[in-house]
C-alpha cells in the first residue's frame, strides 16, 4: 500500500527550541491514525508543517509524493484547533467560499449535515455558540472529498453527545482511501474508531502501531499504555 | 484563483466600506437640506426667533460635523485597508487563508487590488458628497466656464505644449495619473511587508513588531532613495543637467525616474510580504 504522508529527518526549531526532533516516519493511506501525545508534545506543530502553515528548519515531507504547496493543498482538508471563521459570514457565505476554493466540496453533503444538527444555513457565525462553530467548522472539513484529513483536537471543545456525533461524522464521511490524520490527548474517547497510532513525546515519535496489535500482543488499550508511556 | 480571491475580498470589505459611504451620503444630503433651509428667508421669518436660532446652530454644527466626516472617511478606509490584511492574514482567520490551494502572492495581490479599488471609490464618494453639498447653479456656471477655459486653453496650447514637454497634454494627465498609483501600490506593499515582517520584530505582539518594521523600511527607503537621486545626479551629471535647458526632457525624465524607482520599491515590497509568508509564516 502506498503511503500518503512520509516524514525524512523532519526537524523543526522555534528559536533555539526543538519543537520536533528528526522524525522519519510513514503513515499508509487508507487508515484512521490517531497523533498522541501530552500537550507541547509537538502534535500541532506536526499538523501545520503538513497543512504549509510551517516551513520545516530541516527534513523533508511529502504529502501523496508532494512536497507542501498548492497542490498539497488541494488534497488536504484541515482542521485547526482556531477558530477561523468570519463572524460576519452566514453559514451558507461560509459554504460558497468553500465551493469556490475546493473543487472536491460537496455542498449537499455539508447542507445533509447542517440539517441533521438542526443548524441553520442563514444564521450569521458570530451568532451561534462556540461549540455549534466548531461543529459547522468540522462540517466544511469533512464535506470535501480529501486525501488526507487533519484534524487537530476535532472533540476538545464539544460536549460528550457532541463528540459522539462528531466521532461519527468522521467515520461515516471518510471513504477507504482517504487517510485522518486526529490529534488529542483524549485517547479513551476516539480509541475505537482508531485504525493506528503515533506517540508524540518531546518532539520524537517514541511509537507507531496498529491498534490491534496493541490490543493482541500487550492485551492493553492505547489508552493504558499512553498512561504507562507518558507517567509523571 | 485571483479572480476569486478579488471576488471574496472585495463582498467582504464591503460589508466595512458600503455603510460608512452610505453614511456620508445621506449626511450630505441633509446638510443640503439645511443649507437650503436657513437660506429661506421667508423660513426663518415665519417660524419663532428662538426656533430659527436653534435651527442656524444644528446647521452649523453639521457642518463641523461634516468636514470631519469627509477626513474621517478618508482616514477610516485607509485604517480599514491595512487592519484587513492584518486580521485576514495573520490572526485566526489566517488558518483559512493560508490552506487555501492558492499561491500566496495571489494573496497579497487579490489584497492589493481590493485596496486601490476602495481608495479610489472613497475618493469618488467624497467628490460625489462635496457636489451634493456644494452644488449650486452659481457653482455650476463656474465650473462649466472653468472646464471650457481649460478645454480652449488646452486646444489652444497643445501645440505649444508638445513642443515644450514633449507629450500632450491628456497624455501627461494620464502619466501623473500613473505615477499617482503605482506610488499607492508602493505605499500600501511597505505597510504590507511591515504586517508580514512582524513577528521578526517583536515575539509578543505582531501589531508592535508591524510598527517597528515599519519604521525601519520608511528610513531605509528615504535612505535608499537619497542614493539613487545623489548617484542619478552625480554619476549621471546630464541626467538633470538638461533641466536649464530643456524643461520637457527634464520633466519626463523625472516622471519615468521617479515611477521606476516606486516600481522597484513595490518590487523589493512584494518580495519582502511573499517572502515572509511562504517562508516565516508563524501563526498564533
Amino acid at each position: 500500500m502506498s503511503n500518503i504522508l512520509e516524514f525524512k529527518n523532519l526537524k523543526k526549531q522555534y528559536g533555539k527550541f526543538n519543537a520536533l526532533n528528526d522524525i522519519t516516519i510513514s503513515l499508509p493511506a487508507g487508515k484512521i491514525i490517531g497523533l498522541l501525545g501530552p500537550n507541547g508534545s509537538g502534535k500541532t506543530t506536526l499538523i501545520k508543517l503538513v497543512s504549509g502553515l510551517l516551513i520545516p528548519t530541516a527534513g523533508e515531507i511529502l504529502i501523496d509524493g508532494l512536497n507542501p504547496g498548492t497542490d498539497s493543498k488541494k488534497v488536504i482538508s484541515y482542521l485547526p484547533e482556531k477558530n477561523y471563521l468570519n463572524d460576519y459570514m452566514k453559514v451558507s457565505q461560509l459554504i460558497d467560499f468553500f465551493v469556490d476554493f475546493y473543487s472536491d466540496f460537496d455542498k449537499t453533503a455539508a447542507l445533509d449535515m447542517l440539517s441533521r444538527l438542526d443548524i441553520d444555513p442563514e444564521r450569521k457565525l458570530k451568532t451561534l455558540s462556540k461549540g455549534t462553530k466548531e461543529k459547522v467548522q468540522l462540517i466544511m472539513v469533512m464535506s470535501r472529498k480529501a486525501k488526507l484529513y487533519l484534524l487537530d483536537e476535532p472533540i476538545g471543545g464539544v460536549d460528550p453527545a457532541a463528540r459522539d456525533y462528531i466521532l461519527d461524522t468522521i467515520i461515516s464521511n471518510y471513504n477507504n482511501e482517504a487517510t485522518i490524520l486526529i490529534s488529542t490527548h483524549l485517547i479513551a474517547d476516539i480509541e475505537s474508531v482508531l485504525d493506528e497510532f503515533i506517540f508524540l513525546k518531546n518532539g520524537e515519535v517514541i511509537m507507531q502501531s496498529s491498534v490491534d496489535d496493541v490490543r493482541e500482543q500487550q492485551g492493553k488499550s492505547v489508552d493504558a499504555l499512553f498512561r504507562e508511556a507518558f507517567k509523571c | 484563483m485571483l479572480g476569486k480571491l478579488l471576488k471574496h475580498e472585495i463582498s467582504a470589505t464591503a460589508r466595512m466600506f458600503i455603510p460608512m459611504y452610505v453614511v456620508l451620503i445621506i449626511t450630505s444630503v441633509v446638510g443640503k437640506f439645511f443649507i437650503w433651509l436657513t437660506s429661506k428667508e421667508a423660513f426663518i421669518d415665519s417660524v419663532p426667533e428662538s426656533f430659527a436660532m436653534l435651527v442656524s446652530a444644528l446647521s452649523s454644527i453639521l457642518t463641523i460635523l461634516y468636514s470631519i466626516l469627509i477626513v474621517a472617511v478618508l482616514v477610516a478606509t485607509f485604517i480599514f485597508i491595512v487592519m484587513r490584511f492584518y486580521k485576514n492574514l495573520f490572526t485566526d482567520e489566517g488558518y483559512l487563508m493560508f490552506t487555501l490551494p492558492v499561491k500566496t502572492p495571489s494573496l497579497i495581490v487579490s489584497k492589493l487590488i481590493s485596496a486601490v479599488l476602495w481608495i479610489l471609490f472613497s475618493l469618488v464618494i467624497v467628490i460625489i458628497s462635496l457636489v451634493v453639498i456644494f452644488y449650486s447653479g452659481e457653482i455650476a456656471n463656474m465650473l462649466k466656464e472653468f472646464w471650457s477655459s481649460l478645454t480652449d486653453y488646452v486646444a489652444r496650447e497643445n501645440f505649444n505644449f508638445k513642443d515644450t514637454y514633449h507629450v500632450s497634454m491628456p497624455t501627461f494627465a494620464v502619466e501623473l495619473i500613473i505615477l499617482m498609483l503605482i506610488a499607492l501600490c508602493a505605499n500600501l506593499l511597505m505597510i504590507y511587508s511591515a504586517i508580514a515582517m512582524g513577528s521578526k520584530f517583536s515575539s509578543k505582539s505582531r501589531v508592535s513588531g508591524a510598527v517597528k518594521a515599519y519604521l525601519v523600511i520608511y528610513i531605509t527607503t528615504q535612505i535608499a532613495t537619497s542614493i539613487l537621486m545623489y548617484i542619478l545626479f552625480t554619476v549621471v551629471p546630464d541626467f538633470f543637467g538638461a533641466l536649464s535647458e530643456n524643461q520637457g526632457d527634464a520633466i519626463q525624465s523625472t516622471i519615468i525616474s521617479t515611477g521606476s524607482i516606486n516600481i522597484v520599491f513595490c518590487g523589493i515590497y512584494f518580495y519582502i510580504t511573499n517572502f515572509f509568508m511562504k517562508k516565516r509564516l508563524n501563526l498564533d
